[in-house]
């Protein structure tokens, strides 16, 4: 039993890291896209591996349904698939990787070189700690004050979005105009 | 949750839920009567509810209880600590809109005001916070709204590049410390609320496994370090200073530092209260790096916006001194030194504002000739440098007194010093400051420029804001002893 876990666990992991790469290093925007599709959709499963249903599913229904639907619209309307014919900054890639695999390295070797760790046998979680009621009752109990809090953080983002893409109204438009005619 | 207990966490947060009601208020005026000149009344709505929570927040912290008030299951904690740093982001609101109130572009906009408040709002959340999730979400509702406000003239590109420079920088440091946390949450077993994590790592501490827990920490320092400008998280600063509408910069430049300094102290003193031998080190070369490298490179600017700019990194470096000096001492200094600064800084920023508007330049030479313009407004300026360089009898000066005495007395657990390097470090790098400082001064006293015969003209925010902020940097100079005794109190009630 846990031999098969370990074997999905690793499967799974080795797709979403190659995913997430793809993802960076795609020179077409909507791949990109796509590839983070996979990213999301395989971490739902970690979260059912994880007793987590209720997370998994908001996982797939929102970042891999509604927030990637919204990106690939955002991509498509802009036309921004194609990125430029040419790497601005063609030294990026590999310098990128190679740090990345160098500190990958280091971290490999600490680990090995400090204290052994333990191995502890989690007590395996209750099946009823992920479910929609369980997180119902948390976020309404314990975790209302930042619950609440969100909300503001919400509404500053929503006020936000709407100035930032407000239109000049037709009076201040006029008025400009009279400016410059002036 | 019983009855009572919610109305005793509702009136620990109080001052914060006066504010929000004042966004929401300001921001639905501006709603329902679209179109229509609306004068000042967001401006004098600001002022006015800035006003009443300082009020507020006066009584809370005079009926202070001595044991720190914990609401909302934990997740906020009310404290002398917390009320002091609430005073000075009101205070700075309150500052931040008087000077708005003539600024072209912003001064009769409603969403300007409202998001600036809710900026407060969170602010107050971050100072308040006790557990790692509450943190985050005050800091997001802080910076998002900065974000906003710091790119809110659109017609003007240099706006539109703070604004962008900032979000992405900001995402960027703010994904790193969510990392952090998520570490630390991680390696203590789940543990999200301030005290259950610092037992955690006493106790990983004394079985020596703190290379792991190190991460966590530079990581998180780096989310902080972002938010007080200290180098080298500091790259956005000068942009976002320069491109930001000024009273943003004010705001930005006190505000936002102090409320980076109050999770910075809770954090670093509390949580990681047990690997304090392990951090020291790191933070005073932070420090060292970022008094230095601030004041050299503020030496060389021609812009005033952005040597300001530069100036308030080496003001970073100079706090920084007094969270390494961990203690009492420490503490109490980087308080009263954030409390003059608030005031400093927005008079620096108002005087940028008034100069910027008469000559339509931002430079430093172009401000000559401002003594004989207008006699009031440079000596304002006058203040504001002399009190930036920590010279007596202002306020300023008595802020790096209590930081560098801090960093001298301190004494690490084995007793004996190891700081009084960054002392002289610092003491040395205020010397390098005064150049700069004085070059500003000689430019608006000594240089002759054509036109200064014509008198220059101020609004009354300005003046009202100019005449508040120098009277306290002379009265804090002059009789630092109440402010100081408070910022000691507060101090104490870290712990």
């Amino acid at each position: 039993m846990l031999n098969l876990e370990i074997i999905i666990f690793g499967a799974l992991a080795l797709i979403t890291v190659v995913a997430a790469v793809m993802m960076i290093i795609a020179r077409n925007a909507v791949h990109s896209a796509l590839f983070l599709v996979v990213v999301m959709s395989s971490l739902a499963v970690f979260f059912l591996g994880l007793w987590a249903p209720f997370i998994a599913m908001v996982q797939v229904a929102l970042y891999a349904g509604a927030i990637m639907v919204l990106f690939l619209f955002v991509i498509m309307l802009l036309g921004a698939e194609r990125a430029g014919a040419r790497l601005l900054l063609a030294w990026q890639a590999p310098l990128a990787i190679g740090l990345t695999v160098l500190v990958v390295l280091l971290g490999a070797l600490l680990l090995l070189n400090t204290a052994p760790f333990e191995v502890v046998d989690l007590p395996a979680a209750e099946i009823t700690e992920g479910t929609a009621e369980a997180i119902g009752q948390a976020l309404y109990s314990v975790w209302l004050f930042p619950f609440e809090a969100v909300s503001i953080l919400l509404l500053v983002a929503m006020i936000g979005a709407v100035v930032m893409t407000r239109q000049e109204t037709r009076q201040e438009a006029r008025d400009e105009r009279k400016k410059k005619s002036l | 949750m019983t009855g009572e207990q919610l109305l005793q966490g509702l009136w620990a947060i109080l001052p914060e839920i006066v504010l929000l009601l004042l966004g929401i208020l300001v921001i639905t005026i501006d709603l329902i009567k679209p179109g229509q000149r609306k004068g000042r009344t967001f401006g004098a709505l600001t002022i006015g509810g800035a006003l009443v929570t300082t009020l507020i927040i006066i009584y809370q912290a005079i009926n202070q209880p001595p044991e720190p008030v914990l609401a909302f299951a934990g997740m906020v904690r009310i404290d002398l600590f917390v009320q002091m740093f609430r005073l000075m982001f009101s205070v700075a609101l309150l500052l931040a809109a008087l000077i708005s109130l003539d600024v072209k572009g912003v001064k009769t906009n409603g969403e300007f005001y409202g998001l600036l408040i809710f900026s407060t709002v969170g602010m107050g959340f971050m100072a308040a916070s006790n557990n790692i999730v509450m943190l985050y979400v005050g800091l997001e509702t802080t910076s998002i709204a900065l974000y906003m406000l710091a790119g809110f003239i659109r017609e003007s590109t240099v706006s539109t590049e703070a604004g962008m420079k900032y979000f992405l920088f900001g995402a960027f440091t703010s994904t790193i410390l969510l990392y952090g946390l998520s570490l630390l949450f991680g390696f203590t077993g789940g543990k999200t609320g301030y005290a259950e994590i610092a037992a955690t790592l006493q106790q990983l501490a004394a079985q020596q496994e703190t290379l792991p827990l190190m991460v966590a920490l530079v990581l998180i320092a780096v989310g902080f370090g972002f938010k007080v400008a200290a180098v080298p998280f500091h790259m956005w600063t000068p942009d976002v200073y320069e491109g930001s509408p000024t009273p943003i910069t004010a705001f930005i430049s006190v505000a936002s530092k102090a409320a980076g300094f109050a999770v910075f102290i809770r954090f670093f003193l509390i949580v990681f209260g047990p690997l304090q031998e392990q951090w020291i080190g790191f933070v005073a070369l932070l420090a060292a790096v970022t008094m230095t490298l601030g004041n050299l490179v503020a030496m060389q600017q021609r812009n005033f916006k952005r040597m300001l700019a530069y100036s308030s990194i080496a003001q970073a470096g100079y706090l920084l001194i007094g969270v390494t000096a961990v203690g009492e001492l420490g503490t109490a200094a980087v308080l009263f030194y954030l409390a003059t600064y608030v005031l400093t800084n927005i008079a620096a920023f108002a005087v940028a504002e008034i100069a910027t508007n008469a000559t339509g330049s931002e430079l430093i030479k172009d401000m000559a000739g401002l003594s004989r313009r207008a006699p009031g407004i440079a000596f304002a300026l006058l203040a504001a440098m002399l009190s930036l360089a920590g010279v007596p009898p202002l306020a300023g000066f008595f802020g790096k007194f209590y930081v560098f005495q801090a960093a001298i007395g301190y004494t690490n657990p084995t007793g004996q010093n190891s700081l009084v390097w960054l002392a002289i470090l610092g003491v040395l790098n205020s010397i390098v400051a005064l150049y700069y400082y004085l070059m500003v001064l000689k430019v608006t006293y000594v240089d002759r420029a054509e036109g200064e015969d014509v008198p220059l003209t101020t609004s009354g925010g300005f003046k009202l804001a100019l005449a508040t902020t120098v009277a306290g940097m002379i009265f804090f100079g002059i009789f630092a002893t109440p402010l100081y005794t408070l910022s000691t109190l507060a101090a104490q009630a870290v712990r």
